[in-house]
C-alpha cells in the first residue's frame, strides 16, 4: 500500500514534471511565435533566397542587341514540355529543411541546419523550348531562364513555393523604378507580402527597412502596382496567405 | 490529460514549421525612373534686334536639344508655357524659367531651376549672353542646371576630336584633324599637314593631343639601294600655340599612343624592335618602359582612370583578342578577356573602368559590343546598323561615340560619327558630308 503511494507520488511528480517541461517548450515555441504565430523580422527563417536571372554561356557574340533583351520579357519565354526532356539536364533542387521534432526544435536554437540534395522528376515551367533552345545557340546565345541563390544556375532548388516566387519579379520589376538620386547608393529593402489564394495583396509588411524611406516607399508602391499578383496554386496559398514571401529590392 | 498536452504540442510545432520560413525572392535592380524637365519658354523682355531674337532662339532650342540627350534620364518638353500645377500633374519635376533683357545694349539671361513638386528654387543665374560664343554660354548654362539636379558634370562642355579625309583629292589621300562640340556643332580643323592622320588622343586636361602620321622616309635596304618606306611616326599637337612636335619616330610603328591620367606619361605601340609591343613613355625624359614582352603583336593600348589596368588587343591566342593586364610591370597579370569574335579591334575602358567597348567583326561587319573589364557580361550594342567601329565612351560613361559606314551603292560609302548610350540607343548623328571620318576620341570635361 505505502509502496503503491510512493509509486503513486513517484508518477504524479513525474507527470507533473512533463506538464512542466511541455508548458516551458510551448511558452519557448509560442514565444519564438509572438503567440500569434505572425512571426517577427528577427524571428524569420529564410528557407531560400531566390534571384531570378537568365542564364547566358557564350559560345559566340551575341546575336541579340542589349535594346533587343530590354524588351525580350520573360512572360515571352514559352512554358511547356521540351521536345526532347531526355536531351535536358535535369535540374538538381536543393532543399534546406528543419526536421521537424523535439530535437530538431532545441537544435533549431543552434541554426543547425540539414542540407539534401535530391532529383526533380518534374517537368520544367518557365523554360526555353529545346527548339527555341537550339534555335538560340545557333545564333550564339544559350539562354535560360531561372533561379537561384547567385544568380548564375538553373540546378538549385525550386520548392513549389520557389517556383512560385520565382514568377513574382518579371512581375514587379516593371513598376520598380527609382529616381537618380536614389540609384547606385547600395540600398537594399525587404518586404513581406501576404498574398491571398487569388493573389490579392493583403497587406505588406517591410521587414528589413533601406534607411531611407523614400525607398522603402517606392519599393511598397511598386508592390501596390504590380497588385494583383498571379494566383498561387491552392497547395501553397496557406503559405502565402501567411507572409511566407519576401520581395527583396533588390536582393 | 497527456495526450491533449502532446496534441497540442505538436499542432505549435507544425504551425511554426509552415510560418518560421520565408523565401526571398530578389526583384532586381530598379529602372532609372525618368523626371519630368520642362523648359519653358524663353521670356523676352524688351525689343530686340532679328539677330539677338535668332540667337535667343538658337540658345533655347540647344537647352531643349541639350537635355534631350539624356533622354534616358528625362522626359524633356518645352512647347509651351503652362501653370505649375499642370506641369505638376503631367508629372513635371524640374522647371526651367528663363528671361532675356537687354540692359545697356547687352543682352543678360536670367534662368532659375525649380523642383516643381516642392516649389523650391534650386538653382538661379543672371549674366551677360557671350553673344560671339552662344552656344558655349548655352552649354555653360545647362551644365549648371544638369549638375544642380544630378550633382554631376554633363558632358555639354566636352568636345570630340576626330580625324577627316574630307580634304583628299585623287591622287592625294589626306587625312587631318578636327575637333567639334560634343553634339556635333562647331566643327573646326586642326591640323593642316597633307598627310595621313591616324588614332589621335585627348590630354586630360585639353591642352594637348597625340596623334599618328604615316610619313614616307628613305631607307638603305639590304643591297644597299635606297628604298622608300611609310613610317607611323607619333606627333603631339599642343592646342593652345598650335604647334605640333614629332614625340617618336623610330622604325616601325610609332602609334595607338594613349595619355596617363596625369598627363605626364603615354602608353604606346612600338615596333623598332620587329614584333609590335606596347610601351610606357616619360613625355618630358623620353624615357620608355617595356609593358608587353611577346613574339606576337600587341598594338592599342588604353588605360583604366587610376592606371592600374590597361587592355590591348594581343594576337597571342592565334587571334586578335582583347586581353587587360597590370601595366605597372612587364607582362603583369595579363588576363584574355574576349574568347569569341572572329576579329576583335579598339578595346576602350568606360570611365569607372568596369566595362570595355570594342568592335568585333560579325557577319563582314563590325559591330560593337560591351564586356566587363573582368570577363563577364559581353553584351551586344549595335545591330543592323551599318560597319561600326572606334567606340569611345563620354566622361561621363552614359555616352558612346563610333563611327559607322553604311554602304549606298557598289562603289560609295559613307562614314559618319555617332552617338549612343551606353545601352546602344542610338543618339543622334554628329557629321554628314564631312568626308569619310574616322577614330573619334571623347575629350574630358
Amino acid at each position: 500500500m505505502q509502496i503503491a503511494s510512493q509509486r503513486k507520488t513517484y508518477s504524479d511528480a513525474a507527470f507533473l514534471k512533463a506538464i512542466g517541461l511541455h508548458l516551458v517548450l510551448m511558452l519557448i515555441v509560442f514565444g519564438l511565435g509572438k503567440l500569434d504565430f505572425s512571426l517577427g523580422p528577427s524571428d524569420i527563417k529564410i528557407e531560400e533566397t531566390i534571384q531570378s536571372s537568365v542564364k547566358v554561356d557564350v559560345v559566340g557574340m551575341p546575336k541579340l542587341t542589349v535594346q533587343e533583351l530590354k524588351e525580350f520579357k520573360a512572360s515571352d519565354i514559352q512554358k511547356g514540355e521540351t521536345e526532347d526532356p531526355k536531351a535536358m539536364t535535369e535540374p538538381v533542387e536543393e532543399v534546406t529543411e528543419e526536421k521537424v521534432d523535439l530535437g530538431n526544435l532545441l537544435s533549431n536554437l543552434s541554426k543547425k541546419k540539414v542540407i539534401k540534395k535530391r532529383r526533380n522528376k518534374k517537368k520544367f515551367g518557365n523554360v526555353l523550348s529545346q527548339k527555341e533552345l537550339k534555335s538560340l545557340v545557333l545564333e550564339g546565345n544559350k539562354i535560360s531562364s531561372g533561379e537561384s541563390v547567385v544568380g548564375d544556375s538553373l540546378e538549385n532548388s525550386r520548392t513549389a513555393l520557389g517556383q512560385y516566387a520565382s514568377t513574382l519579379p518579371s512581375h514587379v520589376r516593371p513598376f520598380w523604378k527609382l529616381p537618380s538620386y536614389l540609384l547606385n547608393k547600395g540600398l537594399s529593402a525587404r518586404v513581406r507580402v501576404f498574398l491571398s489564394d487569388s493573389g490579392k495583396v493583403l497587406r505588406t509588411e517591410i521587414l528589413k527597412s533601406s534607411g531611407v524611406d523614400d525607398f522603402d516607399q517606392r519599393a511598397l508602391r511598386a508592390i501596390k502596382q504590380a497588385n494583383p499578383f498571379p494566383a498561387p496554386e491552392s497547395n501553397i496559398a496557406k503559405l502565402t496567405t501567411s507572409g511566407a514571401i519576401v520581395l527583396g529590392f533588390p536582393l | 490529460m497527456k495526450f491533449l498536452l502532446s496534441f497540442i504540442f505538436v499542432l505549435s510545432l507544425g504551425v511554426f514549421a509552415d510560418d518560421g520560413k520565408i523565401t526571398i525572392v530578389a526583384v532586381g535592380d530598379a529602372e532609372q525612373e525618368k523626371d519630368g524637365l520642362h523648359i519653358d519658354p524663353f521670356k523676352l523682355i524688351g525689343s530686340f534686334k532679328n539677330e539677338e531674337k535668332k540667337a535667343i532662339k538658337e540658345l533655347e532650342d540647344l537647352f531643349f536639344s541639350d537635355f534631350n540627350f539624356y533622354r534616358h534620364l528625362f522626359d524633356v518638353t518645352n512647347s509651351i508655357s503652362t501653370s505649375s500645377e499642370d506641369l505638376k500633374e503631367a508629372g513635371v519635376k524640374y522647371l526651367v524659367k528663363t528671361e532675356v533683357s537687354v540692359d545697356n545694349k547687352k543682352l543678360i539671361m536670367s534662368s532659375e531651376l525649380i523642383n516643381n513638386e516642392t516649389g523650391i528654387r534650386m538653382w538661379a543665374k543672371s549674366s551677360d549672353i557671350w553673344v560671339n560664343n552662344i552656344r558655349k554660354f548655352g552649354h555653360e548654362m545647362t551644365n549648371e542646371i544638369y549638375k544642380n539636379i544630378t550633382g554631376k558634370d554633363s558632358v555639354f562642355n566636352s568636345k570630340i576630336v576626330f580625324v577627316s579625309d574630307r580634304t583628299s583629292r585623287r591622287p592625294n589621300n589626306y587625312k587631318e584633324l578636327y575637333i567639334m562640340d560634343f553634339d556635333g556643332e562647331r566643327k573646326q580643323r586642326i591640323t593642316y599637314n597633307n598627310s595621313l592622320i591616324l588614332a589621335p588622343a585627348i590630354s586630360p586636361d585639353n591642352s594637348n593631343i597625340l596623334f599618328t602620321s604615316i610619313e614616307s622616309r628613305w631607307q638603305k635596304s639590304k643591297d644597299g639601294k635606297p628604298r622608300k618606306i611609310q613610317n607611323l611616326n607619333l606627333y603631339l599637337y599642343d592646342m593652345k600655340t598650335r604647334k605640333q612636335k614629332v614625340i617618336s619616330a623610330l622604325d616601325g610603328i610609332n602609334s595607338g599612343a594613349v595619355f596617363t591620367e596625369d598627363g605626364k606619361s603615354i602608353y604606346l605601340t612600338l615596333s623598332y624592335q620587329k614584333n609590335a609591343d606596347i610601351f610606357k613613355m616619360n613625355l618630358a625624359t623620353g624615357k620608355k618602359t617595356r609593358v608587353t614582352k611577346h613574339y606576337l603583336d600587341d598594338v592599342d593600348p588604353h588605360i583604366n582612370a587610376d592606371g592600374t589596368l590597361m587592355t590591348f588587343l594581343s594576337g597571342r591566342s592565334g587571334k586578335a583578342m582583347i586581353y587587360t593586364l597590370d601595366p605597372r610591370g612587364i607582362e603583369k597579370n595579363v588576363k584574355r578577356i574576349s574568347y569569341v569574335g572572329r576579329f576583335n579591334a579598339a578595346p576602350r575602358f568606360s570611365p569607372d573602368g568596369k566595362e570595355i567597348v570594342f568592335s568585333s567583326w560579325v557577319d563582314n561587319r563590325f559591330d560593337l559590343y560591351k564586356i566587363g573589364s573582368d570577363g563577364n557580361n559581353l553584351v551586344r550594342l549595335t545591330k543592323d546598323f551599318g560597319s561600326n567601329e572606334e567606340a569611345w565612351f563620354s566622361p561621363d560613361g552614359q555616352f558612346i561615340v563610333f563611327t559607322s559606314q553604311k554602304v549606298i551603292s557598289a562603289k560609295k560609302a559613307v562614314q559618319n560619327v555617332y552617338i549612343m548610350n551606353r545601352e546602344g540607343e542610338i543618339i543622334k548623328q554628329l557629321t554628314k558630308n564631312f568626308g569619310k571620318v574616322f577614330t573619334p576620341r571623347w575629350s574630358k570635361y
